[in-house]
């Protein structure tokens, strides 16, 4: 490694040597002068980018960060909520969203795999050869793991690969997922009752008169329509929406693109749903009721005077 | 021995079975003419027949495969027998419905009237030169199927605004129209609620003709703010026409101002006004982390802007003039396939004639090496 680095060196320096042969001087001291890494126009780049940057690093929220409520489908901002920074402003912290995402995976683990051991296998144990005198390999019964059709040695049986996870930890996890969308600008929180609102003309026909295909092929384009209208679609890295339950029309016309992502309702999100598509679009009570499920570490079980000691409000409205 | 007589009825059952499974089954007329109840056999229930009928019997001997012709006469009056239009049995729901939907039942002409109507008429043979019609699946996809009734209009506008000038029209008529409000009166009340879209250009003019004067961020505006303030909370249903600002307009719009109006202090309740005002006229939605960072008009303007895209790698170095003293470096814009090679040489039009000739695919030679043979033959292998 270090010889082929040196013999790198050599060539180099023998180039180098080759151009300063040429009589333009000033060039050579400029290259002379050059760093190995590439170099690019640092402050010209950098520049707007930096300013919008320190903005947002200058704002450190003490206690609250606010959230606007959005009508659905139009998104039209609608209300102004704060929210504690335990709930939505925590720093981001790989390690918990990885210890988290993994638990959720070993939990999710179906554990089913069987195989049959030469004990299991169907069949008479009687020696399939005599010991000697045959001139070919001894052989016991055929359900020797070593035959095509005996058993397997060491094969997967039926077990539980759960594991687990503090539960503060977890909960601690869930609402740095999102936090971590929420200081991205990824999360969109709307009003309760979000639906899809369709076109009249759609609703006329809608149930009995758009047979064979057609009311699918319909949701499929309008929704289409709806998501890349709202920068919610493929090219925007695809959007969760979560609901507190199933919404017929949400839900079927996603299901007819699941290229631009999916909706699913609060009980069968977990964190890895939280941190796969591009953007998180979810009603103002299904964070609510996140929060509220997610906060053991902010909040005691140990009733002082018939009290817990509660965590931070939960949303307070501004607007 | 047994077991060659069971293979014997076996193969008499395969006789027996009729072929039910076979891919293309008979039709029922065609089923019956090869019955057993064949022409032969039908001396034999003639007797039957006359006993049947005490006499002579009607209809054919063999009604299934002597099909009788239906009569030619009808007593029903002239009128019933004239096929009169049929009626429109459309649903009111799918009239009513703007949507173009399929036909429910469509009727092509008939042979003998097409061959009646134009002599020249050969029916096709094969599917060349028809007209192809796609699956339901495809319906909306089709030209003319999907009209203005299926258009979603959310809040936003639907075309973004990308341009620092324009973007920066825009906020300061979103500033001017807050301040409208707020010195009005009005404004606790419709901070949330959503203004008139205001996308003519004179609502835009007369936004942008009022003065805004900042002091120690408290912005004051000398003009004509109450018609402004009226025309944002009067519900007008106007022709949607998205306010066009070029550029170029937008830049001579900027000079006119000094910059001081951005430096107007912002509250929560201004800036979320001002957010979805932005949204509403440029498409723009700041997000919340990144909007409550922003003390002034001015933050706004930088947290909407998108950075330019950066310039690829050949561009840059296009730029900067890297290799011009370099005689032996040429730079490209992309990497350099075999067509490229082939097209400096001057040789690529023959071999894509060569190949078009033959029915290739014309794509270069892609992954195929160098012939090996003349590796083998000057002994490098």
């Amino acid at each position: 490694m270090a010889g082929k680095g040196i013999g790198c060196l050599g060539e180099a320096m023998a180039a180098l040597r080759i151009s300063a042969s040429k009589p333009a001087t000033t060039a050579f001291s400029r290259q002379f002068t050059r760093s190995m890494a590439t170099e690019s126009p640092v402050k010209e780049i950098t520049k707007s980018a930096a300013s919008a940057q320190s903005i947002i690093q200058s704002w450190n929220p003490i206690s609250t960060v606010p959230v606007t409520i959005h009508s659905f489908p139009s998104l039209e901002p609608q209300s102004l909520e704060q929210w504690s920074v335990q709930h939505l402003y925590l720093p981001l912290r790989r390690d918990l969203l990885h210890l988290a995402v993994v638990y959720e995976g070993d939990n999710t683990r179906q554990g089913t795999a069987s195989s049959k051991t030469r004990h299991d296998v169907h069949g008479s144990h009687r020696k399939m050869r005599p010991q000697k005198g045959t001139g070919r390999a001894r052989q016991g019964t055929r359900q020797s793991p070593l035959l095509r059709g005996g058993g397997k040695s060491f094969g997967p049986h039926p077990r539980d690969f759960g594991t687990r996870l503090n539960r503060k930890v977890y909960d601690k996890a869930w609402r740095t997922a999102l936090s971590y969308r929420y200081r991205r600008g990824e999360l969109i929180v709307c009003e309760d009752g979000m639906e899809l609102s369709m076109p009249h003309d759609f609703d006329l026909v809608a149930d009995k008169y758009l047979k064979d295909g057609l009311r699918e092929a319909y949701l499929k384009k309008y929704m289409s329509g709806v998501l890349s209208t709202l920068g919610l679609g493929r090219e925007d890295g695809r959007t969760l929406f979560v609901t507190g339950d199933r919404r017929d029309r949400l839900y079927e016309a996603m299901e007819q693109v699941p290229w631009d992502g999916r909706a699913l309702d609060l009980d069968d999100v977990d964190i890895k749903d939280l941190l796969e598509t591009g953007k998180v679009v979810m009603e103002r009570s299904v964070l609510r009721e996140m929060i509220e499920q997610h906060q053991s570490d902010l909040v005691s079980r140990i009733f002082v005077n018939g009290v817990p000691k509660g965590g931070p409000a939960l949303g307070e409205k501004v607007l | 021995m047994a077991r060659i007589t069971r293979m014997r009825r076996l193969q008499s059952l395969q006789l027996a079975i009729p072929s039910q499974c076979a891919a293309s089954r008979p039709s029922f007329a065609a089923a019956r003419a090869i019955s057993t109840t064949g022409p032969a056999h039908s001396k034999n229930t003639e007797w039957i027949r006359g006993k049947l009928w005490k006499g002579e019997a009607p209809g054919p001997a063999d009604p299934y495969t002597q099909r009788m012709e239906p009569e030619a006469q009808s007593n029903l009056p002239e009128e019933a027998l004239e096929s009169r239009p049929r009626q429109d049995r459309t649903p009111a729901a799918v009239e009513e419905s703007r949507l173009t939907l399929p036909a429910r039942r469509t009727e092509a002409t008939a042979e003998k009237e097409v061959q009646a109507a134009d002599p020249s008429y050969v029916p096709a043979t094969d599917a060349e030169g028809l007209e192809e019609i796609g699956a339901l699946s495809t319906w909306w996809e089709q030209p003319g199927h999907w009209g203005e009734e299926s258009a979603f209009k959310g809040f936003g506008s639907a075309d973004k605004v990308v341009e620092r000038e324009v973007l920066e029209v825009h906020l300061r008529r979103a500033v001017v129209e807050a301040l409208a409000l707020q010195q009005t009166g009005v404004f606790s009340e419709w901070a949330t609620k959503k203004w008139s879209e205001g996308g003519s250009r004179d609502e835009l003019d007369q936004a942008l003709a009022v003065q805004v004067e900042v002091q120690d961020g408290k912005a004051t505006l000398k003009g004509d703010a109450s018609s402004i303030a009226e025309a944002l909370t009067s519900e007008s249903q106007e022709a949607e026409s998205s306010t066009i600002v070029t550029v170029e307009e937008a830049k001579e719009i900027i000079k006119s101002w000094d910059s001081s109006w951005k430096n107007i202090a912002l509250d929560d309740s201004l800036r979320f006004a001002l957010r979805k005002r932005l949204y509403q006229l440029t498409g723009i939605l700041i997000p919340d982390a990144k909007l409550a960072a922003a003390n002034t008009a001015k933050h706004i303007l930088t947290l909407a802007t998108r950075d330019p895209k950066p310039l690829k790698l050949a561009q840059m170095l296009e730029k900067r003039n890297a290799f011009n003293d370099l005689a032996n470096v040429k730079l490209h814009e992309r990497k350099i396939g075999p067509i490229d090679k082939e097209v400096a040489v001057g040789r690529w039009k023959v071999i894509e004639e060569e190949l078009k000739k033959r029915d290739l695919p014309v794509t270069g030679y892609g992954n195929a090496a160098r012939n090996k043979e003349r590796d083998w033959l000057t002994g490098k292998i």
